[in-house]
């Protein structure tokens, strides 16, 4: 009997004698299944905030701000504006003129719906070209705000997160009422993060001496670079210029690399213990199957068939807890949202992220199974035939 | 005690397998513990800010300037002893990653208010003298290689400096304190003058970012911070008054739900670890099946019995939570020198104990009670 064949008997022959030890593979598919889900859940978090910062990381769309500063310190005057609508590479809109829309930025105090706690998310300023710019934003409930009044519309996950956010309720903040008239959806973009008014209303409101960003709409992405030397190397301008790409990667940069610290760590040592649980099963598995073995290698059977029937048995108790896994982060988190330093997003279970899953399920099973596949191939024929 | 040995031997049985299973509990309970010191590590830092120090800042947000003309009007609120203003003045020093925190601060307010910035007299003194002088913390000096005399040219984030327009404010070093014991927020700040940022900046002037009180009792932290917000209620400037403690809880609850986090994690590992010491339980019951015939025949009653199998199961869960929990507590100190974490030891002893318990309980009642109900004649039987 050739190699292949030999191993295709022996591992048919373990695995049917599967049922009957129901009880330890069982116990090996939730030490791996609890495994998976833990991860698959910590890497949700860290793929829902990429998501939503994703949907708006355009490189064609600018943002202008003053150097040196925080966004919401900017003071832009209206030439200043003026001269970045005309440098070179900025896109115009279908009635001509360039698409650049002069912002208000506004630290604003928000009470949280669940927990009470006081939050801060941006009062924005901006107006038709800013939204004509921004192609995913549309107002789902309500109506946008007019200019020249204090209207605002809020994002969808401000609407979710915190209180008083609803179309009529009215929102105040330093002496001044704004009343709520819309509620937009950024398909789930990091720009549902905020409250939106008229620039030049917000800028009167609370009294600003400019605007404190300039968004910009290039021609196409290859045109950022002339458009940047031309405003960093204008002496009448000191200004920060980054796409929009690079603007939330700044933004919410802190957060992804102690997020994958603290998944790498959490699921390490719990893949740890899921490791000792399958070599604990898989060891009673091969204790079981020793007589089998012995007469096995009696009647001619390598070792190689011997240890791959273990191997296999692993694998094969390990990628079905690795889908029980996934499947259980999937029905309690997907789709979540979750407020998290700030913002609120979904959490996302992609098929990516399964397959991550999996391999962690793989890693745990292939370790777990290869020590006891190796003590099996070692049975001593004689004495385990003898009974002892 | 005199069944001790019965319960060892039980155990060691199969010395590879109690191994392992030690070794999942030790795991686990060493997660556990490490999960719960960053947890309290949380906790411990809210703890460490004070109550009776409230800070006044802008309903807007922190970086929003109030007017200067307030602080007599906070001063007279009942249960205010001392009130001092604060811009907050942070900038870099060579590099955009060389950060630098800095508050500026009327020194004599300063003092008076304590709010416990650790910082020896003669060196507040020696700020009062030199008008643009700085003073940091000694881990700040040493990183950045500065030494009292040195000037150290700070790019502010916020404000143009009067006297030539640009971003850069040549500070003098006339004092390097030792933050140890300090307030958390100023032991890696540094302190600046009021008057040489509110009177040296282009815009802004006669601002303050936040006001810094002193109050007689921390329990009526609440209501004098309530009595200066309605003071200016509906005024272009209104305050929002929290005590330091506040606004640390305040910030810890917008990271998110920790807790949460924690607990899912903890409840996943030890349902898995639940599975895996009953089906140890249950295996080894089930090999030693005719012994336990044996034992029952020599007069063992039921639950004698059962009592034995339930204090292997014990065992196995006190020793490995033991030594889980006694392992994180000894490695943590390690990494004491990267994170502020601390376990709470008592606490997390007793928890862990119970939950062992708990462990052992659940995974060992079944094979317990099945080695309960055995009958003799049927287990020698071999049936």
């Amino acid at each position: 009997m050739n190699l292949f064949k030999q191993i295709a008997a022996v591992t048919g022959m373990n695995l049917r004698s599967l049922p009957s030890r129901w009880g330890s593979s069982l116990v090996v598919m939730i030490g791996i299944a609890s495994v998976v889900a833990v991860v698959v859940s910590l890497l949700a978090i860290n793929e829902g905030i990429t998501r939503m910062q994703e949907k708006d990381s355009r490189d064609d769309r600018v943002i202008v701000t003053n150097s040196g500063t925080q966004e919401s310190m900017g003071t832009f005057t209206p030439s200043e504006v003026a001269i970045i609508a005309a440098a070179p590479g900025v896109k115009n809109g279908p009635d001509g003129k360039p698409l650049v829309q002069p912002q208000g930025a506004v630290i604003v105090e928000v009470t949280s719906r669940n927990t009470g706690a006081p939050g801060n998310v941006m009062l924005r300023g901006s107006g038709p070209t800013g939204f004509r710019m921004s192609s995913n934003i549309r107002v789902v409930e309500g109506r946008m705000f007019r200019p020249g009044v204090r209207e605002l519309v809020v994002g969808r996950a401000v609407h979710d997160e915190y209180l008083n956010m609803n179309v009529g309720d009215t929102f105040t903040q330093r002496g001044s009422s704004w009343t709520i008239v819309g509620v937009y959806d950024d398909d789930g973009g990091i720009m549902e993060n905020a409250l939106v008014g008229d620039a030049d209303t917000v800028r009167a409101a609370f009294d600003r001496p400019g605007y404190q960003s300039v968004s910009v709409m290039l021609t196409s992405p290859a045109a950022f670079r002339a458009f940047k030397d031309a405003l960093t190397s204008n002496p009448q301008l000191s200004v920060e210029v980054r796409t929009m790409r690079q603007y939330y990667a700044n933004n919410l940069g802190g957060i992804k690399p102690l997020l994958t610290f603290v998944t790498t760590f959490i699921g390490g040592v719990m893949a740890v213990g899921a490791v000792f649980g399958a070599l604990t099963s898989m060891y009673a598995a091969v204790d079981g199957r020793t007589r089998e073995i012995a007469t096995l290698r009696a009647i001619g059977f390598g070792s190689v068939p011997v240890v791959v029937s273990v191997m296999v048995e692993a694998v094969l108790l390990a990628l079905p807890a690795a889908l029980i896994g996934a499947a259980i982060a999937w029905v309690l988190f997907n789709n979540d949202g979750l407020a998290l330093g700030g913002v609120r997003f979904k959490l996302a279970v992609t098929p990516v992220l399964v397959a991550i899953g999996a391999a962690w399920a793989l890693g745990i099973g292939l370790i777990g199974g290869f020590a006891p596949a190796i003590k099996a191939a070692r049975v001593s024929v004689a004495s385990a035939l003898r009974g002892n | 005690m005199k069944y001790l040995h019965l319960v060892w031997a039980g155990l060691w049985r199969k010395p590879g397998r109690t191994v392992l299973t030690l070794l999942s509990v030790i795991n686990a309970f060493a997660l556990y513990a490490v999960l719960s010191g960053f947890l309290s590590m949380m906790d411990g830092a809210i703890e460490e800010t004070r109550a009776d120090v409230l800070i006044v800042q802008s309903r807007v947000s922190q970086i929003e300037p109030l007017p200067i003309s307030q602080l007599q009007q906070i001063r007279g609120v009942a249960g205010v002893t001392a009130v001092t203003p604060m811009i907050i003045f942070h900038g870099t020093f060579r590099t955009q990653q060389q950060r630098v925190q800095a508050f500026g601060v009327d020194p004599d307010g300063f003092v008076a208010a304590n709010p416990g910035a650790k910082i020896p007299p003669e060196l507040i003194a020696a700020l009062k003298r030199t008008r643009n002088g700085v003073l940091m913390p000694r881990n700040m000096a040493a990183a950045y290689g500065l030494k009292v005399g040195d000037t150290l040219p700070l790019r502010s984030m916020f404000w143009a400096n009067r006297a030539d327009g640009t971003q850069t404010w040549p500070l003098k070093v006339v004092g390097v304190y030792d933050p140890e014991g300090a307030d958390p927020i100023f032991s890696t700040a540094s302190v600046v003058n009021f008057s040489y940022v509110d009177e040296g900046r282009t815009r802004q002037n006669n601002t303050t970012s936040i006001y810094l009180l002193r109050i007689a009792e921390p329990d009526q932290a609440a209501m004098v911070g309530q009595a200066i917000d309605r003071l200016f209620a509906n005024s272009p400037h209104e305050t929002k008054t929290l005590s330091e403690r506040q606004l640390a809880q305040d910030s810890m609850k917008q990271i998110g739900d920790l807790g949460f986090v924690v607990r899912g994690v903890v409840g996943a590992m030890f349902f898995a670890l639940l599975f895996s010491v009953g089906s140890v339980m249950m295996q080894s019951m089930r090999e030693r099946t005719p012994e336990l015939a044996v034992l029952k025949t020599l007069g063992f009653t039921d639950t004698g019995v059962l009592a034995l199998i339930m204090a292997e199961a014990l065992t196995l869960c006190l020793v490995g939570a033991a030594a889980g929990l006694g392992l994180a507590t000894l490695a943590l100190p390690l990494a004491k020198s990267v994170l502020p974490i601390h376990i709470p030891v008592a606490a997390l002893m007793l928890a862990g104990a119970g939950m062992a318990m708990g462990l052992a309980l659940i995974s060992g009642l079944p094979p317990a009670l099945r080695a309960m109900r055995l009958q003799v004649v049927d287990a020698l039987a071999g049936r």
